[in-house]
């Protein structure tokens, strides 16, 4: 029965492994096309939308069904309980990515701004940060783990300012500006995210729950620290 | 962490001839909670429960040493009487063994030898520990019956209503539901979680997952040692022994 549970184990966390990196590549798809947008790559991403939910949805429904048929305890109940979220993690990603990918494809929105640089400089980041959640995760390395969480504040940072700037553009009637804080928001979500990846390796490995840590403080629409501006108003 | 202790335990060492059976267990069993017992066989846990109402002292190959504070008092002390003792200190076994008397003379028979001689109080006595129990309902109108004739699960239920008929304060359980089918197994469960409003319980058993469900502290004995003790919740999430995480995990044992 072990070795059963062991192989049963084994493949969810191949099959992880597996949608994670497709989900990684679309979310890179996503952000290239903000600049260059490649209509194939756009369509195809689209469509394997529902593809990426079944396989998220088959990784869970599989887990559930080690949770009542083994009775998992200790680090195996750790693993398969992250899985069971960590998979919903993979799904929102892929959901953030093709969202920023249907305003690629639409083009409504300025690309001479210099916030748009900007974002193209978060969405570099938040590839790399989801990149190195994925492999924390998958691998059990505290050590990515703990590193992808402290850059979280980075992404923040990046997105409140940039959120900031495009809001006194809309302010300014300037309409065009709006679609892009979607794509800042939906860029820091993704690096949500994958500190919530990165958090879950970290319970796997220590049984340290740091993901409610992590999340404190992450509802506000308007993620700008400046609360004088807004009091102006 | 734990509120009262109610048996405090003390560099206990147990022998057989020379086999080293409990090597320097210290352990704090707090009143009025449900302490489980986990390890592979052969670890030591019964021999360890069988410490505490000073069942080994039976054994003669035994030799006990160490100190087992009850309510501050040695129970291993020369003037310990050990019927008074096991009178506190009440143990329910693996299989079922119920004597075979009437179901009223099973649970009647503990208050009798230590000196209750009223039938009306004896009446009394045999209908609280059999509601106590949860049996009460199921044999109320034939107490006279041979308690050979009850179900297995009912016949546990009975031993627990024998052991509680002499007012324990705490109540031992060796693997009390191993014999047993799952609905027996889930009424002595939700007992047990009934009994530590009164009683300080501590139950061994193999199954895991019955650890888990019903106790508060669980402690994990390997080759005679504890080698970890905590919060029920603790351990079957986090243990800190690598030992602990085999184990409840299956990966020996």
């Amino acid at each position: 029965m072990r070795e059963k549970f062991q192989k049963q184990l084994d493949q969810i966390r191949q099959d992880w492994y597996d949608v994670a990196l497709e989900v990684l590549g679309h979310c890179r798809t996503a952000g290239d096309s903000l600049s260059e947008p490649n209509k194939e790559e756009i369509e195809e991403l689209m469509e394997r939308d529902s593809e990426v939910l079944e396989k998220t949805r088959s990784i869970q429904k599989r887990c559930l069904e080690l949770l009542a048929l083994q009775q998992p305890m200790a680090v195996d109940l750790r693993q398969i309980s992250s899985y069971l979220r960590s998979s919903d993690d993979i799904e929102r990603i892929n959901r953030s990515s093709i969202h920023i990918a249907e305003v690629a494809k639409a083009r409504l929105y300025d690309r001479s701004i210099p916030e748009f640089c900007k974002i193209l400089e978060l969405c570099g980041k938040v590839v790399d940060q989801l990149q190195s959640a994925i492999e924390a995760f998958n691998f059990r390395d505290v050590e990515k783990a703990e590193m992808v969480m402290r850059r979280d504040s980075e992404i923040d940072g990046m997105h409140a300012e940039i959120f900031g700037s495009l809001l006194e553009r809309v302010k300014r009637d300037d309409a065009r500006a709006s679609l892009l804080m979607f794509v800042s928001r939906w860029m820091e979500r993704i690096g949500d995210r994958s500190v919530g990846l990165a958090s879950k390796a970290i319970y796997i490995v220590e049984g340290r729950d740091v993901e409610l840590e992590a999340e404190i403080g992450e509802f506000k629409v308007f993620p700008s620290n400046d609360s004088a501006r807004e009091e102006g108003q | 962490m734990m509120g009262q202790t109610k048996i405090d335990v003390r560099k206990l060492n147990v022998w057989y001839n020379t086999n080293h059976a409990i090597i320097d267990v210290d352990m704090e069993i707090p009143a009025n909670k449900v302490t489980a017992l986990i390890g592979p066989s052969g670890c030591g846990k019964s021999t360890y429960i069988r410490c505490l109402n000073r069942m080994n002292d039976v054994i003669e190959e035994a030799r006990v040493e160490g100190q087992i504070f009850m309510d501050g008092k040695d129970i291993n002390d020369r003037d310990t009487d050990v019927v008074q003792l096991r009178r506190r200190v009440g143990m329910v076994f693996q299989k079922p063994n119920p004597f075979p008397k009437s179901i009223h003379d099973n649970v009647a028979y503990g208050p009798q030898v230590h000196g209750e001689q009223d039938k009306g109080k004896l009446n009394e006595i045999v209908e609280s520990s059999l509601k106590s129990a949860a049996l009460w309902e199921e044999v109320k109108d034939r107490l006279d019956d041979s308690a050979m004739g009850l179900s297995g699960g009912q016949q546990q239920r009975l031993c627990i209503a024998r052991c509680l008929a002499v007012n324990p304060e705490v109540v031992l359980m060796d693997e009390p539901c191993s014999a047993l089918d799952p609905i027996a197994t889930g009424k002595i469960e939700d007992l047990i979680e009934k009994l530590k409003r009164e009683y300080t319980v501590v139950i061994v058993t193999h199954n895991m997952q019955q650890a888990a469900r019903v106790s508060d502290y669980t402690g994990y004995f390997y080759l005679g040692k504890m080698l970890e003790f905590g919060d029920t919740k603790q351990i079957f999430e986090n243990p800190r022994e690598e030992s602990t995480e085999n184990y409840i995990t299956g990966r020996f044992g």
